[in-house]
């Protein structure tokens, strides 16, 4: 299991999306933007996978979003999710999987679980007092 | 949902704040005190969870500022005359909101605790700040 980024601005699909990969183990930050998603990148937040939505509101899509990841310093497996792109563009962008929506949870689970098993779990402490 | 049914799901939050790292920070520290959370980026997204009624929302934790036209305030407002018995909260500043968040792990679903709301204002302070 890992740190996913998850990145979608319609959030009745991110949302379920989200508590569907963390009811398999995953834990899921959630960007409702690509902005939002290069904050996260640049924080001290791991990332070990991130999930994107192409059409997004701002200046950059999914897929320039995939592009930057996949040549950035440390580049981690992206997943391009979207109900019109093409898969073959979400391959050019560096994408190892794409699903078009919508898509069967669980199918999206087992790919991310199979993204993240070869890369080695990630490990969080919770820094939670309750 | 009856009272019975409501007591035996965990508690949900509706966390709705602008500041990607600040509601990410709140969101897991409330998730790993055994609520269900919900994140919203403004009060329209707020709206849009709070307007599927089978979408269970026990509290709404909210910035005073948010983006968009509609801020905090107006949110509760439309909370009240919308989700009848749906607590709102409303922190103005991010200090404020840890502490709510913390208070709100204190009367959570685990045993209580002593906490240290500020452990979660250096958290958020240092993911906002710290290059990597």
């Amino acid at each position: 299991m890992g740190r996913v980024l998850l990145v979608e601005d319609e959030i009745l699909a991110r949302y379920p999306v989200a508590e569907w990969l963390r009811g398999e183990g995953h834990e899921i930050v959630e960007a409702a933007s690509a902005n939002e998603a290069l904050a996260i990148l640049a924080s001290r937040i791991d990332i070990n996978l991130v999930l994107t939505d192409v059409r997004m509101p701002g200046s950059m899509s999914g897929l320039d979003l995939t592009v930057h990841i996949r040549t950035g310093s440390r580049p981690v497996p992206v997943i391009v999710m979207s109900g019109d792109a093409l898969a073959s563009d979400a391959t050019a962008a560096g994408a190892s999987a794409f699903f078009r929506k919508p898509f069967d949870f669980g199918e999206l689970a087992a790919r991310v679980a199979a993204l993240l098993g070869d890369q080695g779990s990630g490990n969080r402490s919770s820094t939670a007092v309750c | 949902m009856s009272g019975e049914a409501r007591l035996a799901r965990p508690a949900a939050v509706l966390v709705v704040e602008a500041e990607v790292l600040v509601r990410f920070a709140i969101a897991q520290y409330l998730r790993d005190c055994g609520f269900r959370v919900i994140e919203a980026v403004s009060a329209a997204e707020a709206q849009t969870v709070l307007s599927q009624a089978e979408v269970a929302i026990d509290v709404v934790l909210s910035a005073v500022e948010l983006s968009g036209t509609i801020d905090g305030f107006s949110l509760a407002r439309w909370v009240r005359s919308n989700r009848e018995g749906v607590a709102v909260i409303l922190a103005g500043t991010i200090e404020r909101a840890a502490q709510d968040a913390g208070e709100l792990c204190e009367e959570g679903p685990h045993l209580r605790r002593p906490y240290d709301p500020q452990q979660v204002v250096e958290h958020i302070k240092m993911l906002r700040n710290l290059p990597r």
